[in-house]
């Protein structure tokens, strides 16, 4: 039996004002395997992108623990990568010098970067881009930056805060694609995706397993498998019957 | 002078985005690369703004510091400053074409910086280094 990836343990968040405790998520538990693609899906505000940052450990649960590979996560672990919602590009640093940037932490030297950041600049589709500064790109083609940035430091487990949903549909779905031949392809990384979403068909279409949250305090109303095959089409009845599902689950 | 600059700094390096924090933080970035590419960049919009004010005021105290007297006799320092005061109150009438030659080169030295050095620097921070929020 293989040892879970990302085991989420139990984790609770609550924040402190005042002498009072305002709890944003509550025993928050389960597991990704290393060939996962998790969503983990609630309404606004019910502490999904906190449970998101808490796993890739940029903030610290108040109680429970995440695990990667069985020891306790830490930001900088180089097996992790996260895509943002804002992009959180560097605005003075070309595409490449974005998309190299993990690489370049890691003491990689600069011949080594190129070439592993040119990979990934082209499986973006982002090709001629290369020199091209953060202000003249699209929004879309800002979040490939992002998407490729992530890559390059070839995770094992790719970790997505609401990545599309500053984008106009069509880019989205694009881009939904893209990552879903990405994870697919096992010479590609990542090997396993957790993505934060509110959106009940987003999930739907991509992940095989929706993590239900429900909001304040965030608390796990259910964990679903998708038995649907890939490419998922939402005409489908079964694809609207999982999000008439997951939705009954949420209200 | 530094003050000036140093309080423009401290704004600067607090204004870096959360999400740029984050993500530094995430691919590891620290040490010199860190400074580098996060810091450094990020302090450049508040450096410029904070030389632009420190530049001011010290062209002011310059000025002023060579008006006041200091000591009896006071030293001999030549400079704008200087001229401009002998030519108001040393000589028995005042001297206007000293008076308004020394204004004059004072104007033309600040127009000059200004469009010269500063507005330059300027827009090209404004263009490179903003941060969009």
């Amino acid at each position: 039996m293989e040892a879970p990836l990302l085991e989420v343990k139990d984790v609770t968040k609550s924040y402190f004002e005042n002498g009072k405790e305002f709890k944003v998520l509550d025993l928050i538990r389960f597991e990704l395997a290393e060939r996962d693609f998790v969503c983990v899906v609630g309404p606004s505000g019910c502490g999904k992108s906190t449970l998101l940052r808490i796993i890739v450990g940029l903030e610290p649960p108040t109680s429970g623990q995440v695990l990667f590979e069985g020891s306790p996560i830490r930001a900088d672990n180089p097996q992790v990568a996260m895509v943002f919602q804002s992009f959180a590009l560097f605005p003075w640093l070309t595409v490449t010098q974005n998309v190299e940037l993990g690489l370049e932490a890691q003491g990689i030297s600069p011949e080594d970067r190129h070439g592993r950041a040119r990979k990934f600049i082209d499986a973006v589709g982002l090709t001629g881009f290369e020199n091209a500064f953060p202000r003249e790109l699209s929004g879309g083609m800002k979040q490939r930056v992002g998407l490729a940035r992530a890559l390059a430091i070839e995770p094992l487990l790719l970790c997505m805060d609401e990545p599309f949903s500053s984008l106009d549909p069509l880019t989205a779905q694009n881009l939904r694609d893209e990552i879903l031949q990405l994870w697919a392809n096992p010479d590609l990384p990542p090997k396993a995706v957790l993505m934060v979403t509110h959106s009940i068909e987003e999930a739907v279409y991509l992940a095989d397993r929706v993590i239900v949250l429900s909001s304040r305090p965030g608390h796990m109303v259910a964990e679903l498998e998708i038995d649907l095959p890939r490419p998922r089409n939402r005409k489908e009845p079964e694809f609207y019957g999982w999000i008439d599902e997951i939705y009954s689950l949420i209200v | 002078m530094q003050w000036y600059l140093l309080f423009n700094l401290i704004a600067g390096v607090r204004g870096i985005p959360e999400d740029l924090e984050e993500a530094a933080r995430s691919f590891g970035l620290r040490g010199r690369a860190y400074w580098r590419r996060v810091l450094l960049p990020a302090m450049v919009p508040s450096l410029l703004t904070g030389s632009i004010t420190a530049w001011g005021a010290g062209w002011n105290a310059l000025i002023v510091s060579e008006y006041i007297p200091f000591l009896s006799p006071p030293p001999h320092v030549s400079g704008l400053g200087y001229l401009l005061d002998i030519a108001t109150f040393r000589k028995p009438l005042p001297d206007n074409e000293m008076i308004l030659l020394t204004i004059l080169t004072m104007i033309v030295i600040v127009l000059a910086m200004n469009k010269l050095l500063w507005r330059p620097l300027y827009k090209r921070a404004a263009v490179k280094y903003r941060v969009e929020v």
